[in-house]
């Protein structure tokens, strides 16, 4: 996995208690947050509303189709993309349909 | 050109209670695997069951199709989706309307008809005077509720359809 260097500021507490959880388990502070972050994002995503936030973000178009695919999967992401499109051409869908 | 109708989207039109409207301005087909799903459904005493059984009383109005395609199942197209899918070629279909979202890039590959949702349906009967703008919106709002993460946030996008 590729890295970026960030800078954020935490609460010193914080910090504190990630030092101490790094020299219990032997590692350091930056494993110990990436450990912290990936657990806090993997219940996030497995949380429906947020799945559903997620959705209603790619909908707006604020993300693309490939982010939506890594919260809540390739298929589902899929059936999102596809009724995008449905619902993009309903005007034009009503039209032909109205036509029959 | 007919109209081919699966189990999902006759529940949404028969909760939307557009069913009649539907009946009247399409020419319908399904299939005997939908009936059965509809007969299974109608058991449930809930919103879905009414409706189903809502849609029973009016397969007289309506092209049961037993279509020649094999049935064949998926991990998201369902066997009444597949009796959809081999109706449609069939009968050479215009439009095949579902509501199951999570079977629509599938459904999309496999027939030539259009692939449709209720609520562009509901679009159509406004443009054929088959019903007002205000019937749709509320048609549409009773289809829209209680759905789950992946359902709703698609039918809020599906609403501006009906901001005119």
């Amino acid at each position: 996995m590729s890295t970026k260097r960030v800078n954020f500021r935490l609460p010193e507490e914080l910090i504190a208690q990630a030092d101490v959880a790094a020299e219990v388990t032997h590692k350091n502070r930056t494993e110990i947050l990436i450990e912290a972050l990936q657990q806090y994002l993997e219940e996030k995503e497995s949380d429906e509303s947020f799945r559903e936030a997620v959705v209603e973000l790619y909908l707006d178009g604020q993300i693309e189709f490939e982010k939506l695919a890594e919260v809540i999967g390739r298929q589902d992401a899929e059936s999102v993309r596809a009724s995008k499109h449905v619902l993009d051409r309903g005007e034009e869908l009503a039209d032909d349909l109205a036509e029959l | 050109m007919t109209v081919v109708v699966d189990t999902s989207a006759f529940i949404s039109l028969a909760v939307g209670d557009v069913l009649d409207q539907t009946l009247a301005a399409f020419d319908v087909v399904t299939t005997p695997t939908v009936i059965e799903e509809l007969e299974e459904t109608a058991e449930y005493d809930d919103r879905h069951g009414t409706a189903a059984t809502t849609v029973l009383r009016q397969t007289d109005v309506l092209t049961v199709q037993d279509a020649d395609g094999a049935p064949f199942e998926t991990s998201r197209v369902d066997t009444g989706e597949a009796s959809c899918v081999a109706a449609a070629r069939d009968v050479d279909a215009a439009f095949l309307v579902t509501d199951d979202y999570r079977a629509l890039p599938e459904l999309q590959g496999l027939v030539d008809a259009e692939v449709a949702v209720s609520p562009i349906v509901l679009r159509a009967l406004v443009k054929r005077n088959a019903l007002s703008s205000e019937s749709a919106e509320t048609a549409f709002e009773t289809i829209a509720d209680g759905r789950d993460w992946l359902d709703a946030p698609i039918y809020r996008y599906a609403r501006r359809l009906f901001d005119e």
